[in-house]
């Protein structure tokens, strides 16, 4: 009885267990899904919980130019700002006024900003934070560091640390370096190498618990942030500045409507030497438009400041003041377009610059007449003379010789087709017919470098295949990255993407184009004396664009490409002036001049010795030594040794005063010094002759037959015959001069060919 | 009283007459206690500490178990508490302390128990319910009102929960009601008689008994005593077709609640108190509650549960216990020891209650009588259902109704309550027959 009930009981308890059992199968399973199946969501719940994470900001890696010169650093700048609450609560009644005429009164010495300003802003009700200052430098900082702390107005006045990046060249390179948004770049090398630049930013992250509080810190970990890679350009600021100075004199002399654009290249690494532009920007307040064209164009557009019209004009300037004209701007290349169709036509063999062409000033190509530049004909001359004179209907004839299929195959291998691949955004791909679309008139025109557009860097990187045997390199201007220990990580090698011409066809090449330069050839301007100079200059029609002056199709590209030394290729240069603003539109004399006043510079810096012809050495500028005090003996020998001719005036046998006085400059061309012995004076006054606009070679002989010395300014050379003329001279006409003084005659090549 | 004595006297004459327990079959009340004399040879053929004998009176399995889950539960408690009270507090073992000390105190207590005879198990069932019913009336009239409840009432320096002691009072109030009515419960033509003896009223003292502890807007409480009822009810011999009804019954009203709540939550809203509402409705709309109030707790349990993993963040590594969830070495507790010791803990912990609960119902089969019987399933009722209930809190099965879990939560007169439990059950498991595995001197003797 008992037995059965108690085993009654336990059935039932039985029940229970296994009822009990099932909840806690139910249980389990609700657990194992939880911590298995679910275990990445509640532990990114937890994380979330406990996790506090802080970024560690990596210091950009800074840009440096070729010489290890620092063009883009990382400096600390403070935004300064006040807490008029604090000002207020923590101030004795009518004291917060007091406080704020004291904040008021130092801080607008200490950061040079308007007291009432500040004042205002420091007694503004409810405000916590008022700014009244940012960027404001570490000096600074440090002064009003010393103020707080000396009135205990710590709660008071802020100061909050931002890195910037500082660009201490200012406006150098602007378009080549680029510009830093708020965390990454914009344009150019800070936009391109962004991803190395900028580092990895580190985390700390804190644990903390309900309360805010910090968790003990086996729960911590802390991420060092990593450093951004420093990148070394291949762009050296001495170039740059020096390309930036004649592109500026370009420019303005040229009175051009577009930035003008230069360019240097090593032809045998496609390093970019110097890359820049003019106008330009101040890279450490990019959008200011400054006082340049695109000011003007933005004042001219008539909007009305603020509106949004005018916002989105003054964005338009300042992306087209940013936009890198030489990897992203497409222009014609015209006459400089004829050394690389010489090139291909003297490869193929189907021209000898022996041979002779004929040119009437025009030519009829597939029933489409196209002029030559010259509209009265070169008449019949070799082909060496016409490539130096720019003859379109000799290009035209050779090219019709090497043939629609090779010319396009020339023109696709010197890169015309493609991105050069440089190491900066926004480069263009060139405009050109296709394959199937070239045609007889395309190629005579693609032979003077009409109707296709290619970017200025393509331009170069096509001429330096002549300038380095033959060659298609790929472009850079990033030589090495580096970490903070000076370590390369990365370093950039010369990418050879084809050869497209032989040694023999480059020399050659070269040889006459350097002949036109020393020679009377359309280059001339850019002749610096010592220096062999390889140089085409050209002109093309903008033939898209209507100025709307003339309502003409007016708008010109004068443009002159360099190689130098011709006999030993090291660079290849392009300065391009766009739309010149003077009548004379050539090439020749708006680009020329200032490739030639470039490469006196350049050519120096970079170590290349000058080798000057006996012509040359005839024309050499000298300082005039001090001869005072020497015998007239001694001092006939040494000017006889100069190559200089010499007057005795007195008749003393020391030289007592001499004309020109010593260390005056000048060019030793029919150079005569005077020299006064035994108490003689000078006594001897001529008139100076208007210069101006006569041949050089004339007015040279004017001065020496009026016993005035010249110096020659610039390096143009001034053969008789080779049409150099005056542009300008040191002393006005009609002014009394003693006999024997140096007078300064600038020359320029003016009769405009192309 | 007299009968009972000389009950104990004929048991200890009987002791060597028969080893099996069928031999007590045929006795009628208390007279069945005596012929499960094994028990009694056990402690007698002992010599030496009266602890020692008592060990190796009680069901040794049940001990270590209780014991497993006690040590267990300290572990816990340091762990899980170490900031909050490192926080509040000032030192980091504060609660562990206290527990450490409870704990020893409920041991102490629990063993004490056990060492009594049963005779005064059967003694203590009306001063127990009457004190416990006392208690719950006076909370009611005198008690503390801490947030929404009136639970705790002060004697001076002891404070306790009247539910506590009310769980034990019930168990031995229906164990006894059970055993008082066996033959006419267990009588199968008296359908009726046994309907109302065997349930009406023991239904009607678990409806007084939660309806008190309901007043005192303890929720949990109520549950829990209902399910120990319910289990009672379910195994007291009455007839099961109530009891099954019953549980139909409550499942369609649970079902009821949730369609309620869900469907018109105005008006239930306004009905039932704000506190119920509110617990199942943020359970089934989390949505609507912030997680800074009725939610966080829960959430951030559940936080720590998944992020336990597999094999748990390691002990003592705990990141919830950082003030996420509050008061972890709580109600929330298990939520800790999963985040800690991750499934296989977890596992671990509700292994050991269901080897409670086997072993319990191992003790109630083997008891020397209905009462002993009823009274070893109450507790294993108590002890499982409050378990698996707190652990389905914490994993969010079901809302949170303030379930603490046994042996793990933090507490001190709770845990003496559920130590004098203990006690009761292992003094009851003093008579279960000598089983295979009894020690060799035991048998040496016969």
């Amino acid at each position: 009885m008992e037995k059965e009930r108690l085993r009654k009981i336990s059935l039932s308890g039985n029940v229970l267990i296994i009822i009990m059992l099932l909840i806690a199968l139910g249980i389990s399973v609700k657990l194992f899904s939880m911590q298995v199946n679910e275990y990445e969501y509640y532990q990114n719940k937890i994380i979330n919980n406990v996790q506090q994470e802080y970024t560690i900001s990596a210091e950009r890696g800074t840009i440096y130019d070729t010489n290890m010169t620092p063009v883009a650093i990382n400096v600390t700048t403070y935004r300064i700002f006040l807490d008029p609450v604090a000002i207020q609560n923590g101030s004795s009644a009518g004291g917060a006024e007091e406080t704020a005429a004291l904040i008021a009164d130092n801080l607008s010495e200490l950061l040079g900003v308007d007291r009432e300003t500040i004042y205002k802003r420091a007694l503004r009700k409810g405000s916590k934070d008022e700014t009244v200052a940012r960027k404001a430098s570490e000096e600074t900082a440090t002064a009003v560091r010393t103020f707080i702390s000396k009135y205990g107005l710590s709660r008071k006045i802020y100061l909050e640390a931002t890195p910037v990046r500082y660009y201490p060249y200012d406006g150098v390179a602007a378009n080549v370096i680029g510009v830093m948004g708020t965390d990454k770049g914009l344009l150019g090398i800070e936009l391109s190498y962004n991803s190395y630049l900028e580092g990895t930013p580190g985390r700390y992250i804190v644990t903390r618990n309900a309360q805010s509080a910090e968790m003990p810190d086996d729960y911590d970990y802390y991420i060092d942030a990593k450093d951004g890679l420093s990148a070394v350009l291949t762009i050296d600021m001495n170039i740059q500045r020096m390309l930036e100075k004649q592109l500026k004199d370009a420019f303005t002399n040229a009175k051009g409507g577009e930035p003008a654009v230069g360019l240097v290249m090593n032809v045998k690494t496609g390093a970019v030497l110097a890359m820049g532009q003019y106008p330009s920007f101040n890279i450490n307040s990019p959008y200011s438009l400054g006082d340049t064209l695109f000011a003007d164009r933005l004042e001219s557009s008539g909007y009305e400041s603020g509106t949004p019209e005018y916002n989105e004009e003054l964005w338009t300037q300042i992306y087209s003041m940013w936009n890198n004209k030489a990897v992203s701007y497409l222009y014609e290349p015209g006459s400089t377009m004829k050394v690389m169709s010489a090139a291909a036509a003297l490869e193929e063999g189907v021209v000898s610059f022996s041979d002779t062409f004929t040119c009437r000033g025009n030519l009829v190509v597939a029933n489409t007449k196209i002029n030559c530049h010259n509209i009265y004909g070169h008449g019949t001359r070799n082909y060496a003379y016409m490539l130096q004179a720019s003859c379109n209907p000799t290009m035209m004839q050779v090219a019709a010789r090497v043939g629609e299929t090779k010319y396009y195959e020339y023109f696709t291998n010197y890169g015309y087709t493609s991105k050069t691949g440089i190491d900066l955004p926004g480069e263009s791909a060139g405009l050109y017919v296709s394959k199937s679309g070239f045609n007889a008139v395309e190629l005579a025109c693609y032979s003077f470098g009409q109707t296709f557009k290619t970017t200025p860097l393509q331009q170069v990187t096509a001429f330096s295949a002549v300038a380095n045997g033959g060659y298609v390199v790929q472009p850079y201007i990033v030589k090495s990255l580096i970490d903070s220990d000076g370590n390369e990580v990365v370093t950039h090698e010369t990418t050879v993407k084809r050869r497209v011409l032989s040694s023999r066809t480059c020399e050659a090449l070269l040889e006459v184009l350097e002949q036109g330069v020393s020679g009377g050839g359309g280059a001339k301007n850019a002749y610096v004396a010592g220096y062999k100079i390889a140089a085409k200059t050209g002109t093309s029609e903008k033939r898209d664009k209507i100025n709307p002056e003339t309502g003409k199709k007016d708008y010109r590209i004068g443009s002159c490409m360099a190689i130098a030394p011709a006999d030993e290729p090291e660079i290849a240069v392009l300065i391009m002036v766009d739309e010149p603003g003077v009548r004379n539109k050539y090439g020749s004399t708006i680009a020329a001049p200032y490739m030639s006043a470039l490469l006196s510079e350049l050519l120096p810096y970079l170590g290349v010795e000058r080798n000057y012809s006996s012509d040359e050495m005839n024309r050499m500028v000298i300082s005039v030594a001090n001869y005072k005090g020497t015998s007239v003996q001694n001092a006939a020998a040494a000017l006889n040794k100069l190559g200089l001719s010499y007057e005795v005036v007195g008749d003393g046998d020391t030289v007592t005063s001499q004309i020109p006085s010593a260390g005056t400059k000048m060019t030793k061309i029919n150079g005569k010094v005077i020299l006064y012995t035994g108490g003689a004076t000078n006594t001897q006054y001529v008139t100076v002759p208007d210069l101006v606009d006569q041949k050089a070679a004339n007015a040279i002989k004017q001065l020496a037959a009026l016993g005035l010395n010249v110096y020659i300014d610039g390096s143009a050379n001034y053969d008789e015959g080779a049409g150099a003329e005056v542009v300008s001279q040191s002393h006005e006409a009609g002014t009394r001069i003693q006999r024997g003084a140096v007078i300064t005659i600038k020359c320029q090549h003016m009769d405009g060919t192309d | 009283m007299k009968k009972i004595s000389e009950i104990f006297k004929k048991k200890k004459k009987e002791d060597k007459s028969s080893m099996l327990p069928e031999a007590v079959s045929q006795t009628t009340a208390l007279d069945s206690v005596p012929k499960k004399k094994e028990q009694t040879a056990r402690l007698e053929v002992q010599s030496g500490s009266k602890i020692y004998t008592y060990v190796h009176g009680v069901d040794r399995p049940m001990l270590i178990i209780i014991l497993l889950l006690s040590l267990f539960g300290l572990i816990m408690v340091y762990s899980s508490s170490y900031v909050y009270a490192l926080t509040y507090m000032g030192n980091s073992a504060h609660f562990a302390i206290k527990q450490a000390k409870f704990l020893l105190l409920g041991i102490a207590i629990m063993l004490g128990i056990s060492m009594f005879n049963r005779k005064w198990i059967h003694l203590s069932v009306f001063p127990a319910f009457a004190l416990a019913i006392g208690f719950l009336v006076a909370v009611l009239v005198f008690g503390v009102t801490e947030g929404d409840a009136k639970r705790w009432i002060y004697l001076g320096p002891v404070s306790f929960q009247p539910s506590e002691l009310m769980k034990i009072a019930l168990i031995l109030m229906i164990a006894w009601l059970s055993y008082r009515f066996k033959n006419t419960i267990h009588a199968k033509k008296k359908f009726w008689k046994a309907t109302l003896y065997g349930f009406v009223i023991p239904l009607f003292i678990i409806g007084v008994s939660c309806l008190l502890v309901l007043l005192e807007k303890h929720l949990s409480g109520t549950i829990i005593l209902f399910l120990i009822g319910f289990a009672m009810l379910w195994a007291n011999g009455a007839p099961k077709v109530w009891t099954i009804t019953l549980f139909f019954l409550i499942i369609g009203v649970i079902g009821g609640v949730i369609f309620a709540v869900m469907k018109f939550p105005e008006e239930v809203k306004a009905a039932v108190p704000d506190y119920m509402f509110t617990r199942v409705d943020s359970w089934l709309n989390p949505e609507n509650y912030s997680t800074q109030n009725e939610l966080w707790q829960t959430l951030q349990g559940k936080i720590a549960v998944g992020s336990g993993g597999f094999f748990g963040r390691g002990f003592g590594q705990s990141l919830q216990k950082h003030l996420f969830v509050s008061m972890p070495q709580n109600d929330f507790i298990f939520a800790i020891v999963c985040e800690e010791l991750g499934f296989i803990g977890a596992l671990s912990v509700i292994g050991l209650y269901m080897a409670f609960v086997v072993r319990g119902m191992h003790i109630a089969k083997n008891a020397p009588d209905i009462f002993c019987s009823l009274t070893a399933i109450g507790i294993s009722a108590h002890v499982g259902f409050q378990a698996l209930l707190n652990m389905a809190v914490v994993t969010g099965l079901i809302p949170n109704t303030g379930i603490s879990l046994p042996f793990f939560s933090a507490g001190g007169s709770s845990l003496i309550f559920l130590f004098v439990e203990m006690g009761i059950l292992l003094c009851i498991s003093k008579y279960t027959p000598v089983s295979e595995s009894t020690p060799k001197n035991v048998k040496g003797k016969h």
